[in-house]
């Protein structure tokens, strides 16, 4: 199979999004930074490293075809299984909750392998099951049943955004596999039913839940994160007050570096610059799905579709969350984010990503 | 390798255009909330970032008339500081501690602090001290000047400035609490500029720096009419009275009559506002204390009011100068015997002379004569039962009796100054209208509102903003009218009962009056009275009008004529020479002026004094208590003018015990010769006798046993060897109230 030149319009976008995602770590964190820590490029400095690492792996994946990646998928798997029970025991607490591993003075999120692991193995299973996949118990309820026990392992953490995202992601693959479409309906009703039932359950989830359609009702303790994330987007009106220039950083916004990194270029560079972010990721969609349709094999399709849909997933979420239009929950935006494993990890994938554009059958 | 199928692309393409469809969603919701809802949650963001420090304006100053200052503010330094940012406490504290001469521990312990975000390290400190500090260039020290208010004065016209609170409402600095401070406060107090910083969640300053100052805008200036040097005048007179009669209030406004500028305004007991008395438990008792009385105490006017009745009944031809009277002591009215102050009354008298004479009977049938509508008529038309309008917060209106209700007893009770309440500045503004021409005029405190500004050299200099002229009222009678009645009230002063406010070289008018206290159920309180005079000069084109009431004066005789009109006298003349009016000195005066000095009577039985004070030319006055003078005003040897009168105090009553005399039946000083009658009620016969005889009267006695009654009443002025009539009952015999008594109680 002759290897073309990899899609390089991806390759810019992803390049464009991690510079532009370190500029804005290094903007929304220094204060924090200096305070916290006496070093205003404490968070900047290790994004560096990791979008360097990024870099790297991203070259490594985009050269080695990705169909041997099929070898490993169940062997990665059960690594990211081990990783993840061993999180809940040794993993380093912060904000309770378990969710970083110390590996050689870098701490790892078991959770954002998983994210990979998991797309690897559902397309390389799905690709050989594919007549399977039309059956309910015998196609879908086997990657539900996976998908639940991940989804358990990452709420012990707790992390009920990742392993949300996680059930997003299955039905996304599954929807593209070929299940039946009211099968997938029927699931997203279950789902929707169970998700309502666990918030109903104690009245107190609910009201923090639905706090985000009215946060000024509780502005000090629910409410908080949503009208701080709404004061950056508002300040920053269309132009923005410039890069550098952002007011929420100075510790009124929790988390600007990592879940509301968005409220931060918001109220920086303004809505122009909001919008022109969110070209960028549908782009990277429009082209990462481009490339899961003339993918070579359902394989290479079902991969492309796994990292692209995981990705999107994610930026949705996230942007939906800053935007007070979704419950709040804390999702960092692909590539932006400060945040190392989740960096280096989804660059890999993008590596993979290429990879398969180097095989797109040309239609 | 299996291919991807055909529903897998279709569905790719729909996962594409679901995400496409999303994502444009998610820019239009940012768009929504950057552009259309980002106006408001942009302010209540600039809102949450910023801290704004109030920069005080300065207080405008209250200047007199000439631009004396009589209130000034001026700013004192705070130094403050943010722990947060003071790198090293312990060397900080060493070094400022000295200089403010704090403890350095303590102050070290308050550096450290930083969960305070702003504390104050000393507050109201000298500018030098704070460039001390300033030198230093400690980061993390602040500065903020605070107002401070002087009143160089100390307590004069205290009633009249009123104070100031510190700090009630954050960003206006001081707040008027009293006096024209309080009504002028919003001229004042300027508004607060604002020092805005940003700083984050915790109030940390921003490293940026890019604070923003809007400067404040300072109050006005307001000048008064008063006159710092009448004031003074004024206030030194006050306290004179004080000194020598240990009253319990006293009040005292001078007044421009033509225009209703208030010259001065005292009250006394008196207050520096440097330090208003805050301390007085209790917050009544402090409000009584520095409440401007002279503006809202009602209270009775007694004779002084005989002006207004008088100018009234001119101006209806209810009676004219030609008018003559006849006084037998007393009048019956609605079959009410209601007494003159003078027992057997004053008998054939003209109408200037029942003025001298301050005769009630005459006053009750003007008042009568007027009838209730025109009477009540001209009470309105003089501004009674009315605010004046002054620039006083909570001006009282005085008490009248509501028309319907007032029978013909009241009527004519009026007429003479009883059973209506007035404050002290509606008085004076009614005389003032009887005199100037017949025009009420609206009184006022102050004539111009100025705004500080800055010349061109940088010098502080004025701008006028606002004058304040002259306010006429209404015409209340014609000036013809007013004319007479300038007459008639000098002649109270030259021929009357004024005779202790006659000036040398000054056409002087006034009226004398001895209002008595009236206890909660309206029975009159003995020995309680408010003695007072209203004077002006000159008589024939007035300038300067003074009222003085004295409430409660310690000393048996309260005639206004003793107690009052000397001191009205007084300021009348500084007055007069202050502003540069020229006496005059005709024939009539200059026999007038003859000096003559005191003989010294003190040690001489009363009837001997009388007669020695007679024989020089003087008229004299005595407590009724006492046979043997023990001490006279003016001292012997003084030199004073023919006529004037000697006040003799006698010692007290053969018995050795103070007998209580009923209220003051007049304030009229006597013709030469005349002698009150005192109080036997109680004594035995042959104690009665000794008393009478003593004071030169004869006792007629009716029954026997102990004194219940008598006739004239205690307190009344009658001729020598006049007859008193005393009513004596064996004890168990059962006092009867007499109607008499009662009677026997009306003031003059």
């Amino acid at each position: 199979m002759t290897k073309k030149p990899i899609d390089y319009p991806i390759l810019l976008t992803i390049i464009i999004l991690v510079a532009f995602g370190t500029i804005m770590v290094f903007s929304a964190s220094f204060y924090y930074a200096q305070l916290r820590w006496g070093d205003r490029y404490y968070f900047f400095k290790r994004q560096c490293i990791w979008a360097v690492v990024g870099f790297i792996a991203m070259a490594v994946t985009a050269n080695i075809s990705y169909w041997k990646l099929q070898k490993f998928s169940k062997l990665l798997l059960v690594i990211t299984i081990i990783l993840l029970i061993a999180v809940l025991f040794i993993g380093v607490e912060r904000n309770n909750a378990k969710r970083w591993l110390n590996v050689a003075g870098l701490s790892i999120q078991p959770s954002e392998i998983a994210k990979f692991s998991l797309i690897l193995f559902l397309a390389h299973s799905m690709s050989l099951r594919r007549d399977k996949i039309r059956y309910f118990f015998k196609g879908v309820v086997p990657y539900l049943l996976l998908t639940g026990v991940l989804f358990g392992l990452i709420m012990l953490q707790p992390n009920f955004s990742t392993a949300g995202s996680l059930v997003i992601l299955v039905l996304v693959m599954l929807f593209v596999a070929g299940a039946r479409i009211w099968h997938l309906g029927f699931l997203g009703i279950c789902g929707a039913g169970a998700a309502g039932a666990l918030v109903m359950a104690a009245r107190y989830r609910l009201e923090r839940w639905m706090a985000f359609l009215d946060p000024w009702k509780d502005p000090i303790e629910t409410g908080y994160q949503m009208i701080q994330s709404l004061y950056s987007l508002g300040a920053g009106g269309l132009f923005g007050m410039g890069l550098g220039e952002s007011r929420q950083k100075y510790l009124y916004i929790p988390y600007p570096e990592t879940d509301f990194i968005f409220a931060i270029i918001g109220e920086e560079l303004g809505f122009i610059g909001g919008v022109i972010l969110i070209l960028l990721f549908v782009i990277l969609i429009w082209r990462g799905l481009k490339i899961a349709i003339t993918a070579p094999d359902l394989f290479g399709c079902l991969l492309a579709s796994g990292i692209i849909g995981m990705i999107a997933i994610q930026t949705i979420i996230n942007v939906a969350v800053v935007t007070a239009s979704m419950p709040p929950t804390g999702l960092p935006l692909p590539f932006v984010s400060f945040g190392g494993s989740s960096l280096a990890i989804s660059m890999a994938s993008i590596g993979v990503l290429l990879n398969i554009s180097r095989y797109a059958k040309t239609s | 390798m299996t291919a991807a199928g055909v529903t897998n692309r279709k569905r790719l393409l729909v996962l594409l255009l679901i995400f496409t469809l999303i994502f444009f969603g998610l820019i239009i919701r940012v768009g929504y909330i950057q552009l259309v809802w980002g106006v408001d949650l942009q302010k209540k963001a600039v809102d949450q970032w910023t801290r704004d420090l109030d920069v005080y304006p300065r207080r405008g100053s209250i200047k007199d008339r000439n631009g004396k200052i009589l209130a000034q503010s001026a700013t004192s330094e705070s130094i403050a500081a943010r722990p947060s940012q003071i790198a090293d406490p312990a060397k900080a504290a060493s070094m400022i501690a000295p200089i403010l001469d704090l403890d350095e521990q303590e102050l070290k312990k308050k550096l450290s602090n930083t969960s305070s975000s702003y504390i104050w390290i000393k507050r109201q400190v000298d500018r030098k001290t704070a460039n001390e500090i300033r030198a230093l260039n400690i980061k993390g020290i602040d500065f903020t000047e605070e107002p401070k208010r002087y009143y160089p004065n100390g307590s004069l016209a205290s009633h009249v400035l009123g104070f100031t609170m510190k700090y009630a409402e954050p960003g206006e600095g001081l707040k008027g609490q009293e006096g024209l401070e309080l009504y002028y406060d919003k001229y004042l107090k300027g508004f607060a500029g604002k020092l805005i910083m940003e700083t984050d969640v915790a109030g940390r300053e921003m490293p940026y720096n890019v604070d923003r100052y809007i400067p404040p805008v300072n109050g006005l200036n307001i000048v008064l009419t008063i006159d710092q040097v009448i004031q003074y005048f004024t206030e030194r007179e006050v306290n004179n009275v004080v000194a020598k009669y240990n009253p319990k209030k006293v009040y005292a406004i001078v007044m421009e009559p033509n225009t209703g500028e208030v010259l001065a305004m005292a009250n006394w007991p008196n207050y520096d506002p440097n330090q208003p008395p805050r301390d007085i438990g209790d917050f009544d008792e402090m409000q009584q204390l520095v409440k401007n009385f002279t503006c809202k105490d009602n209270i009775d006017p007694g004779s002084t009011f005989k002006v207004i009745t008088a100018a009234a009944a001119l101006e209806e031809k209810a009676a004219g100068l030609t008018s003559s009277f006849n006084c037998p002591g007393y009048k019956m009215v609605d079959g009410q015997k209601i007494s003159c102050w003078r027992a057997g009354g004053h008998g054939h008298e003209s109408f200037a002379e029942a003025v001298q004479n301050s005769c009630n009977p005459v006053f009750m049938e003007l008042a009568l004569r007027l009838g209730k509508d025109k009477f009540y008529t001209y009470l309105n038309e003089f501004g009674f039962g009315q605010a004046t309008g002054i620039d006083v917060v909570g001006e009282e209106k005085g008490i009248i009796m509501s028309k319907e209700t007032a029978k013909n007893v009241d009527l004519a009770r009026m007429g003479f100054g009883q059973a209506i309440s007035v404050t002290p500045l509606q008085l004076i503004t009614a005389a003032s209208a009887v005199i100037n021409g017949g025009n009420l005029m609206k009184p006022y405190l102050v004539k111009e509102l100025r705004e500080p500004v800055i010349d061109e050299n940088g010098q502080e200099t004025e701008r006028l903003v606002k004058t304040i002229s002259p306010q006429r009222v209404r015409q209340v009678i014609s000036s013809e009218t007013s004319a007479i009645m300038r007459e008639v009230l000098e002649s109270v002063v030259t021929d009357g009962s004024g005779k202790n406010a006659f000036i040398p070289g000054y056409r002087v008018g006034g009226k004398t009056g001895t209002a008595q206290k009236y206890g909660p159920e309206g029975r009159i309180i003995p020995n309680k009275n408010i003695s007072s005079f209203l004077g002006f000069a000159p008589a024939d084109n007035p300038r300067v009008i003074v009222l003085l009431m004295v409430d409660e004066p310690q000393t048996p005789v309260t005639f206004g004529s003793v107690i009052a009109a000397p001191y009205v006298k007084q300021i009348l003349e500084d007055t007069l020479k202050y502003l540069n009016v020229e006496p005059v000195f005709d024939q009539e005066t200059r026999e007038k002026m003859q000096e003559v000095d005191v003989p010294d009577v003190i040690g001489m039985e009363l009837a001997e004094a009388a007669k020695v004070l007679k024989k020089a030319g003087l008229d004299y006055l005595a407590e009724e208590t006492g046979t043997v003078v023990v001490d006279q005003m003016p001292k012997p040897g003084a030199s004073v003018i023919t006529n004037t009168t000697v006040l003799l105090y006698t010692d007290k009553d053969p018995d050795g015990e103070y007998s209580e005399t009923p209220g003051q039946e007049s304030d009229e000083p006597p013709v030469a010769g005349m002698i009150i009658v005192p109080d036997v009620v109680g004594k035995s016969i042959r104690e009665a006798n000794n008393i009478l005889i003593s004071q030169g009267l004869r006792l007629k006695i009716e029954g026997s046993g102990i004194a219940v009654s008598q006739e004239p009443a205690a307190g009344t002025w009658v001729e020598e060897n006049t007859e008193i009539t005393v009513k004596f009952k064996l004890p168990g015999e059962g006092v009867q109230n007499n109607e008499d008594n009662e009677n026997q109680s009306e003031a003059e």
